[in-house]
């Protein structure tokens, strides 16, 4: 990889992930339905893997995850009257957004662009999901009782909302990355050597 | 070794684990790990801050423009000046409000003397429904010093509750809001002698902006309507600050009687917190001793 090209990637996935995470943080009551704000900080992370591989999505899964323990990292309160603000639970589960995002059915989707919606849907899903069952076991360790929003709550307040919250943000970072990307035309060229793929798999039409 | 480094599925196991180790070393107090955050705190407070002023100049000139062609709809000749006196006017409003606010505050100053109040406005919000955790604009660099294990309570403009200073940056604070499934604070009822409870945020709860009220004296029978305000208990907040007022209460099990609190502040809504920081010459509690403000702003 040449110079330039490294430094552009730097660049480009930098002001991406300052500027995007700044904006959810600083404006989420404006990208809301039902109370869950538009992750724009999931969904870039999500769509890295998904479009430019696997190293690319650990990288940024890290550091947007860094930005999100800073910004509003979650509080444990650890059983006594003093919480303390969690670092890390944020870099794993966006470690993990990006690493299933760079593995699950890439192959199936070939990267393709209209498809990215589709995996933005099946990852925010999964960490809806694992979002839940990691809440529910800190409030069991913290002692805060077992008490817990109902099955139909969860599909209706949190999963859905948030489904349709994060499609709509999917759309403009898609072709952020796709057209002012990290990479020249939008394609990681190391993820089609060895593979059999082509630019041709690449294309959306 | 070299083959094994190159093993993608070795190295997302070793970041696993790597990960693991920092979330639990920050959950003990005094851990080094916090200072990672610090040079974060550099970089990016700055820049959000920056972010935050040019989204609401933007906010600001498209709700100019929406004005102005409003007016325009209504008289073509005088648009321009309309819609400049309307911005204007709308200004001045917003001035006013702010102004009452500040004098409600200046006022209940008096009542906490041994609390200095420092202003401050809110800089990020939520970035989900688990990474809740709120940002304010006052930090180390403004002369506010927080060490390990201490807290303030935050309020808003009319003295009324918010939460509690959880860590203090360089650049910026979070605050733990009253709605957060971690807070909990030592209430009572605002009457004479009135009845310890808790209140507590509870993720049932939350979405609603409700709290929970629990550990009422079976000797007690809590009424909707009773208003609730600090107890003192604790050392941490002053006793007296207005949490919220009982919308519902549920005696149906002995050992567990609950009720459901409204709090007066509305997190969704404020753009500035007062924190609560003792006076270092009072004796109001041991955190007099570890939080200082050495230049308020």
């Amino acid at each position: 990889m040449k110079k330039k090209e490294i430094i552009r990637k730097f660049v480009v996935y930098g002001v991406y992930i300052i500027f995007l995470s700044a904006l959810q943080v600083s404006f989420s009551d404006s990208f809301s339905i039902n109370g869950q704000v538009a992750d724009l900080m999931l969904v870039f992370v999500i769509l890295t893997g998904y479009l430019f591989g696997l190293k690319d999505a650990i990288v940024v899964g890290l550091i947007t995850g860094l930005l999100r323990d800073y910004y509003a990292g979650p509080a444990f309160e650890g059983g006594t009257d003093q919480p303390v603000a969690l670092l890390g639970l944020g870099m794993l589960l966006m470690l993990y957004a990006g690493v299933i995002s760079s593995v699950l059915f890439t192959k199936a989707f070939h990267r393709k662009l209209p498809l990215g919606f589709v995996q933005v849907m099946i990852v925010t899903v999964s960490y809806k999901v694992v979002g839940h069952v990691l809440f529910v076991i800190m409030l069991a360790i913290s002692g805060r009782g077992s008490e817990y929003l109902s099955l139909f709550e969860i599909v209706t307040d949190s999963l859905i909302p948030q489904m349709i919250v994060n499609l709509l943000a999917t759309a403009p970072i898609l072709l952020m990355l796709r057209y002012m990307g990290p990479y020249k035309n939008g394609i990681n060229k190391r993820l089609l050597l060895g593979s059999g793929e082509t630019e041709n798999l690449w294309r959306t039409n | 070794m070299r083959r094994l480094f190159s093993n993608k599925i070795f190295i997302v196991i070793l970041i696993t684990l790597l990960v693991v180790v920092i979330i639990i070393m920050s959950t003990i107090p005094g851990n080094p790990i916090r200072t990672i955050t610090a040079p974060v705190s550099f970089v990016i407070d700055p820049i959000q801050k920056g972010v935050k002023s040019v989204g609401e100049g933007i906010t600001g000139f498209f709700s100019a423009v929406t004005e102005g062609m409003d007016i325009r709809k209504e008289n073509e000749e005088l648009k321009a000046e309309i819609a400049q006196l309307e911005y204007q006017v709308a200004q001045g409003e917003e001035a006013i409000r702010r102004w009452e606010e500040l004098k409600d505050a200046f006022h209940i100053k008096d009542t906490f003397e041994n609390y200095r109040i420092i202003g401050a406005p809110v800089l990020t919000r939520e970035a989900d429904e688990w990474f809740s955790v709120i940002r304010i604009d006052l930090g180390q660099n403004d002369g506010f010093l927080l060490f390990q294990d201490q807290s303030c309570a935050v309020v808003d403009a009319r003295m009324n509750l918010i939460g509690r200073i959880m860590t203090s940056e360089p650049e910026s604070s979070k605050v733990l809001p009253l709605l957060h499934e971690g807070f909990s604070v030592s209430a009572k009822v605002n009457t004479v002698n009135g009845a310890v409870v808790r209140v507590s945020g509870e993720t049932t709860l939350k979405q609603d902006g409700l709290c929970k009220v629990t550990r009422i004296p079976v000797t007690i029978d809590l009424k909707v309507g009773d208003e609730l305000v600090t107890s003192g208990q604790g050392g941490l907040f002053p006793a007296g600050i207005p949490i919220g007022v009982i919308i519902s209460v549920d005696y149906s099990s002995e050992l567990n009687r609950t009720a459901i609190l409204q709090p007066y502040a509305n997190l969704n809504d404020i753009k500035d917190v007062f924190v609560m920081v003792p006076e270092e010459n009072s004796d109001t509690t041991a955190d007099t001793e570890a939080v200082s403000v050495v230049s308020p702003r």
